[in-house]
């Protein structure tokens, strides 16, 4: 066949393999999206039970309990908090006021279920998003948490 | 003294590479010398007060300490901002001199007129690089000067990072700075094509040395990233689709296609425009990929806590030169179009495959660590893309990929239309496809997932399609065998990271002393614990014994370091290295009478697998780039 027809077969090909291609990234991009809320968000929002999202706030004093392998705190970004249960070893240096980002998912009764937790290795840092939650709330102190 | 030293050269730096701007091109080679040379001067100064503790340099003062040890008071020096922009401006400077020296200027004294076209492109791609340079310069005399002062000196400093004291966190800069900066000269060059109207197979020659060793060092420098993070953050993983990794994977993937671009370039003609419009946007994807960890913006596991403002000077650089880049190329890329044509099957076809998945690849990552940043500045919603979107399409594409790759070696450069067409020489495939088949059945057997059972059959296969082209022919030259080296080392890699993804073990257990936690075959006892300090930290430190069935195979000592300066800490696991598995061990909570451990074992088989293909991958591109043509028999 003339070598056109054959460009024209060949740029089809390559175009319908690229339009599945994209449909598959795209499919799958909207599927992974984890939304992340502060917890006055997450206790006005209704969140779907199950659905995996992030929470972020610092630990509210007195709030720890250690049960074996079984942690349970409560998140705070001082208006509302949010009792995060974790199963498995917490991160190092991880403490009341300290600022942590939960991932996991509300279960039915309020409580939320973390899979991970990230916290940075630094007893200064202060991940963006917690910075914000707190401005929001207003109880930002930049010069505690530079 | 010292500091201020290493800020007037910065400067006067900064003049010379204006002055070769507007000099005559015979100033080159003094004034590339002349600041390099300067810059070394000035980064040699800022190594010197980390050495001497100089706190007066608020650098010095915000990342080192007295009680640092002396390796990491001269590595600490890269491992901030300015420090480490530093190093990049050194290594960009070092590859000008690099550039400037290798070609020899055919000047007429009397006019300063050049004679071949090819010289011309040179100039234009060394004024191009001046430009970048002075951009660079400028930002970090202006926003990040690492000998900024201050005023009384402390007594100590804040000390470094704990994550970062490390041999491996130490290198990876400067390898991913050799492997970002050197896609400077990819640019500076399609930059020079663009404006002189011809990209020919002497500029792909040229450039595909530059763009091989540049992406050798990236690759480096990714494995030594990972690595670190395998063993620092305690978690037994080594990617984790951070956006901090995601952006040095990205100019990656495209550098990838771009020297595959090249060769076409070279051997046929043809990919003129594709190549020029590569080599830009590789460059970009490199620069975004520097600021991006430095901005602010991103919230990851590591990542540079850094001032955003800055991020306003380094946004407009990075816009600008884009700009720029693409203007011209909308301008004059038509003009290194070429009426080559191919045949279907043919190694172009499979070239131009290779580039279209890799550009897939490279956008497929992009998309999901860029889009939160956006979606964030539109709308202030903030949302973070999950491992499964990247680890989905990230290697579904890449398995496709590397099918594809094991079937170049059959497939010749296309011939002129008037030959006969090939035929396909399938039976070399019988042995490959066998061999794939019984090991994809064998790793269903110990029930492997269906992405496994692919990944192993995808990685044996390339991995002997490729290596068997040394077996059928006598003598090979010295490029072929780079190529079988990368590629079968691409297929090492795979292996590595299919195998201890799913054959990988985990455990968790609180331990007491004497208790004994049991994984994979082996037995770990917890004998011990101990409470003891270094030299600038304080640790716990557990003692494992490893059983296996009733033997002692080694002893770990895993620990929690707390550093008392740096106010915070580092979960140090404790590596077992085999040559088919490590053995991972890592301690978390202890309570205050060190009586209960909480202990994290993991198995990983085959883990050495993936540095492994690292390491043949970079060697291989080495090779390639470097290799004398033909082997000295």
């Amino acid at each position: 066949m003339k070598p056109k027809t054959q460009r024209m077969i060949f740029i089809i090909i390559g175009l319908t393999a690229m339009l599945a291609a994209s449909l598959f990234i795209l499919n799958n991009f909207r599927d992974n999206l984890v939304f992340f809320y502060t917890p006055t968000e997450l206790s006005q929002k209704l969140v779907t039970a199950g659905k995996s999202v992030r929470i972020g706030g610092l630990v509210e004093s007195g709030s720890i309990i250690k049960n074996n392998d079984i942690n349970e705190f409560k998140l705070t970004d001082t208006n509302n908090s949010i009792k995060v249960i974790f199963k498995g070893i917490l991160p190092p240096l991880f403490r009341e006021g300290q600022g942590i980002v939960a991932q996991g998912s509300m279960n039915a009764d309020g409580v939320f279920i973390a899979n991970n937790l990230l916290a940075k290795h630094d007893e200064k840092y202060m991940p963006p998003e917690v910075a914000d939650a707190l401005k929001k709330s207003g109880q930002w102190k930049p010069e505690k948490f530079k | 003294m010292i500091p201020i030293i290493g800020n007037i050269s910065l400067i006067f730096s900064l003049l010379f590479v204006v002055l070769q701007v507007i000099a005559p091109p015979r100033f080159y080679r003094i004034g590339a010398v002349s600041v390099f040379f300067l810059v070394l001067t000035s980064f040699l100064c800022l190594i010197y007060s980390y050495v001497t503790s100089d706190f007066s340099v608020l650098n010095v003062y915000n990342n080192s300490s007295l009680a640092k040890p002396l390796l990491y008071k001269i590595t600490g020096a890269w491992g901030n901002h300015e420090g480490s922009m530093l190093l990049l401006i050194l290594i960009l400077c070092g590859y000008n001199l690099r550039l400037v020296g290798r070609w020899s200027l055919v000047v007429d004294r009397n006019n300063d007129k050049l004679q071949t076209i090819n010289d011309q492109l040179s100039i234009t791609a060394y004024l191009t690089q001046l430009l970048i340079t002075a951009g660079f310069l400028s930002f970090i005399i202006i926003t990040s000067n690492p000998f900024e002062r201050i005023f009384p000196v402390p007594i100590n400093g804040l000390g470094l990072n704990p994550l970062l004291q490390d041999v491996g966190l130490a290198i990876h800069p400067p390898m991913l700075y050799l492997g970002y900066i050197g896609f400077s000269i990819a640019f500076s060059y399609a930059i020079a094509a663009l404006i002189h109207g011809e990209a020919d197979a002497e500029w792909a020659k040229t450039l595909k040395k530059w763009v091989l060793t540049s992406w050798g060092f990236l690759t480096l420098g990714i494995g030594l990233g990972s690595w670190w993070a395998y063993r620092e953050l305690g978690w037994g993983g080594f990617w984790f689709w951070d956006p901090v990794e995601n952006v040095s994977i990205i100019p990656w993937l495209a550098a990838t296609g771009l020297y595959h671009s090249l060769i076409v370039l070279e051997k046929r003609g043809t990919f003129a425009v594709w190549s020029v419009l590569l080599a830009i946007i590789t460059f970009c994807l490199s620069l975004i990929g520097i600021f991006l960890v430095r901005s602010g913006i991103v919230s990851s596991v590591h990542s540079f806590a850094s001032d955003p403002s800055r991020g306003v000077f380094i946004l407009g650089f990075i816009g600008l030169t884009g700009a720029c880049a693409f203007f011209l190329f909308a301008l004059r890329g038509g003009k290194l179009a070429s009426n080559a044509k191919f045949p279907i099957l043919s190694r172009e076809t499979m070239m131009l495959f290779n580039n279209l998945f890799f550009i897939t690849l490279s956008a497929t990552v992009l998309l999901g660590t860029i889009y939160p940043i956006i979606l964030e500045v539109i709308s202030g919603v903030r949302v973070s893309v999950g491992a499964p979107y990247f680890n989905a399409t990230f290697n579904s594409i890449a398995m496709v990929m590397l099918v594809f790759a094991s079937f170049v070696p059959v497939i010749k450069w296309g011939k002129k239309e008037n030959q006969e067409s090939r035929k396909l020489e399938l039976k070399k495939f019988i042995f490959p496809i066998t061999a794939s088949i019984i090991s994809a059945v064998l790793a269903k057997l110990q029930h492997a997932d269906i992405l496994t059972i692919i990944a192993i059959f995808v990685a044996t296969f390339l991995f002997l399609a490729t290596a068997q082209i040394s077996f059928n022919y006598k003598q090979l030259p010295l490029r072929a065998y780079a190529v079988i080296i990368a590629h079968c080392g691409a297929a090492v890699l795979v292996a590595g990271i299919a195998i201890t993804s799913c054959f990988g073990i985990e455990k968790e257990q609180i331990l007491y002393k004497g208790e004994k936690m049991e994984f994979a075959g082996y037995e770990a006892i917890l004998v011990d614990g101990k409470l003891d300090n270094s030299e600038n930290y304080v640790f716990r430190q557990a003692h494992f014994r490893i059983l296996k069935d009733g033997n002692e195979i080694t002893n770990l000592y895993p620990e929690i370091r707390v550093y008392p300066t740096e106010g915070s800490s580092t979960i140090e696991a404790a590596i077992y290295y085999t040559l088919f598995s490590n053995i991972y061990a890592a301690i978390g909570e202890v309570d205050p009478e060190g009586i209960k451990y909480a202990t994290r074992i993991y198995y990983k088989p085959m883990i050495n697998l993936i540095w492994l293909g690292c390491i043949m991958m970079a060697g291989g591109g080495f090779l390639a780039a470097w290799g004398k043509k033909k082997l000295p028999i």
